[in-house]
């Protein structure tokens, strides 16, 4: 049973590939998505991967994430953590005014929510409010809820299409929320300052639509070393994820299961809440303030930072700034 | 004992029984629903895991293992208050949990209607079957659809609301059931296992697994399971549940979503029993001594027809042995089993299973759970 529990927000600082294996349609490697909503996610396999590799190795190590995979016999025993697919909060798209808006619908905030709601906030901190309704179709208009750095007199043109701007008493309140409570501290205010202006909310089926028609589709080619000239047949599409991308996993834990004497013997007296709380908190403060996730690490793609929520005690990143 | 609405964080791996070792499979698929006793399992550990008692402890029968053990049983056998039914399909809108059946076997497509809808009805055992048969020492009756009626197979996975199943179960009218992807689809991931020292993937570990992602664009779909409230669990939590550990959030739920289904309005003497979750018989499909009605809890009970799914094949790994469980072969969910009971039944007095050998209890992990319904002879003129 998870007993402990917390939200990793990843915001993706380079585009980011999270494969799916080839595909049959117009792109070749495309990046994973739900099957249902075709909304993109990282699937948490690869989450806990690099959670681990960034992570110190030793026993506490062992208790968190479980028995070196390599290590294959009947002393086998899982980890404490437990690790859910990461998903999309907050997606960037061109705008005409403001240069990027960060979109999100309703179906995604309450998707959102559901899965955060139970996971105790840091102190101080109220839940956020949602709009009641998504915005509507008028007059055979789209509709959207928009913040003013990206408005344009009324409307707010995402790529090619345009949506006529809605009210909504709850979106700068909420758009204040997700910059002081979600985006990475790495982060300086000026992009906390730009979620509060660019935030936009959209119909679930265009919102659905921008996710699955304006991802980063990036074409590459192999050449050969010598001649510089393209490799036969070496030329493909990627799809990635685009920069300023904000997504949230939950990540959860139970208590202890290794065997007796391989845990420290603090964590080994403690109780079982006490147990997950200290396999979060060990995660939590050994992992760096970035990760790369995903695929085509050596040329840059994949790197995201990170915001654990609540956060662990005493926090400090590599640089040594509290945070 | 209560209900529990049990949904996905994200989505579900309950791996089915074939093989699936490096170097000799490369795709696995789900189950869905999973097997009762993953299920059980995921419930004795959730209240194990809130327990200070250590796993190792629990195993060897420490006495600090006492008290949890007196709640969900030891590794060798169940506890006395330990028990379950389910799991079933369900689906929720806004406050009301529907419980949902898979379609029986006995069931064909008699039309589809200007609006789309397929209209389903069941076959009836036929008295005086036009041919001869060598079914052995079973007397068994063809099912047989009415004369001049169109039918075509059902194709396709179907499951039943509460109220078609209602339909089917007075064996009156034609009733309606939605497809299997209208509540969930396979989601296709590919894995690979990585080489963190030379940051390549690994030889042989490229693998494909099929999840279950639920669909809950329009209401909740997820699990519904009736547990004994001696496990002490809270209202509401987050259980690990299935392959990968993935999360499964659960609720208690007012009401009981079978409670129509407990008891026919009077008592009938054909009746045909309907499996809603898979049930295991020492015989393959009936119990070796066919003793029908040690299983009913009644006297004079005679096997009339049936209609069997194939075969649905569980093991499972024993945590606590740390090896394979013995694979069986069960009756799967959706087989109906058609009796005529010289006094009348109108309620399914226990699970309609029994226990292999060296396993725990069947009747208490969910296994052979069953709906009553009631039939007639077939008109063949």
């Amino acid at each position: 049973m998870y007993l402990k529990s917390k939200v990793l927000y990843l915001y993706v600082e380079t585009p980011l590939h999270a494969g799916a294996g080839s595909g049959l349609g117009a792109v070749d490697l495309p990046i994973q998505r739900e099957r249902i909503t075709g909304y993109p996610i990282i699937q948490s396999g690869g989450i806990k991967g690099a959670l681990r590799e960034a992570t110190p190795d030793g026993n506490k190590a062992l208790a968190v994430f479980g028995q070196d995979p390599d290590k294959i016999g009947s002393d086998q025993y899982a980890g404490a953590l437990g690790i859910g697919d990461a998903c999309v909060l907050l997606f960037p798209v061109r705008s005409l005014r403001g240069v990027t808006a960060w979109t999100t619908s309703l179906h995604v905030l309450q998707r959102w929510w559901r899965e955060v709601k139970d996971i105790p906030l840091p102190e101080k901190i109220n839940p956020p409010t949602l709009p009641i309704s998504e915005p509507k179709l008028e007059g055979g208009e789209a509709g959207c809820f928009a913040l003013e750095g990206v408005q344009a007199d009324g409307y707010v043109v995402l790529e090619e299409f345009a949506f006529k701007v809605q009210p909504c008493d709850q979106l700068s309140e909420l758009a204040k929320w997700l910059a002081e409570n979600t985006l990475p501290y790495s982060l300086n205010t000026y992009w906390k300052n730009l979620l509060k202006t660019n935030l936009v909310i959209l119909r679930n089926d265009d919102f659905r639509d921008l996710v699955l028609h304006t991802t980063e589709v990036l074409t590459r080619i192999r050449l050969h070393a010598d001649t510089k000239t393209v490799v036969s047949g070496a030329l493909w599409t990627e799809e990635h994820l685009p920069v300023d991308t904000l997504l949230y996993a939950p990540v959860r834990a139970s208590k202890l299961r290794t065997p007796p004497g391989i845990a420290p013997e603090e964590w080994e007296k403690a109780s079982p809440e006490q147990q997950a709380e200290e396999a979060l908190n060990w995660v939590a403060k050994n992992v760096p303030a970035r990760l790369q996730l995903g695929g085509d690490e050596t040329v840059g793609r994949g790197i995201v930072s990170l915001r654990w929520s609540p956060p662990p005690p005493d926090k400090t990143d590599k640089g040594g700034t509290q945070l | 004992m209560s209900w529990y609405f049990i949904q996905p964080s994200d989505v579900w791996f309950f791996r089915d029984a074939r093989p699936f070792g490096i170097g000799e499979a490369h795709h696995t698929t789900s189950l869905y629903p999973p097997a009762p006793t993953t299920v059980a399992g995921a419930l004795r550990s959730a209240v194990l895991g809130r327990s200070g008692v250590s796993w190792q402890a629990y195993v060897d029968n420490a006495p600090e293992a006492a008290e949890v053990q007196a709640v969900i049983g030891s590794k060798d056998r169940l506890s006395n208050t330990f028990a379950l039914r389910g799991p079933f399909l369900a689906y929720r809108e806004n406050s009301r949990v529907m419980l949902y059946s898979p379609m029986p076997a006995d069931v064909y497509q008699a039309s589809i209607d200007r609006e789309g809808i397929h209209w389903f009805r069941a076959y009836r055992p036929a008295k005086q079957a036009p041919f001869g048969t060598e079914w052995g020492d079973v007397a068994l009756h063809p099912l047989w659809p009415p004369k001049g009626e169109p039918q075509d197979e059902v194709e396709g996975d179907w499951w039943l609301s509460d109220i078609s199943l209602e339909f089917y179960l007075k064996d009156q009218e034609a009733f309606t059931a939605q497809r299997r992807e209208d509540f969930l689809r396979r989601e296709s991931r590919l894995g690979i296992g990585m080489d963190y020292k030379v940051r390549r993937p690994k030889e042989d570990m490229l693998y494909t697994a099929s999840y279950i992602r639920l669909d809950d664009r329009s209401g909740q779909v997820g699990l519904l399971i009736w547990a004994n409230d001696e496990l002490g669990l809270p209202e509401q939590g987050w259980l690990q549940l299935g392959g990968e550990a993935r999360a499964a959030r659960y609720e208690k739920i007012d009401g009981d979503p079978l409670a129509k289904f407990q008891h026919l309005p009077q008592p009938a003497t054909k009746v045909k029993l309907l499996l809603l979750t898979p049930a295991y018989f020492d015989g393959g499909w009936k119990p070796k001594d066919k003793n029908w009605d040690a299983l009913l809890g009644v006297t004079g009970a005679q096997l009339k027809a049936v209609a069997l799914g194939k075969p649905h094949f569980l093991g499972g790994w024993d945590l606590a042995r740390k090896g394979h469980k013995d694979m069986h072969a069960y009756v799967p969910a959706g087989s109906i089993y058609y009796f005529e009971i010289f006094q009348g039944i109108d309620y399914i007095r226990k699970p309609f299973t029994q226990t292999p050998k060296g396993a725990l209890a069947h009747d208490r992990l969910g296994f052979g759970q069953a709906v009553l319904g009631v039939w007639d002879w077939q008109i063949m003129e």
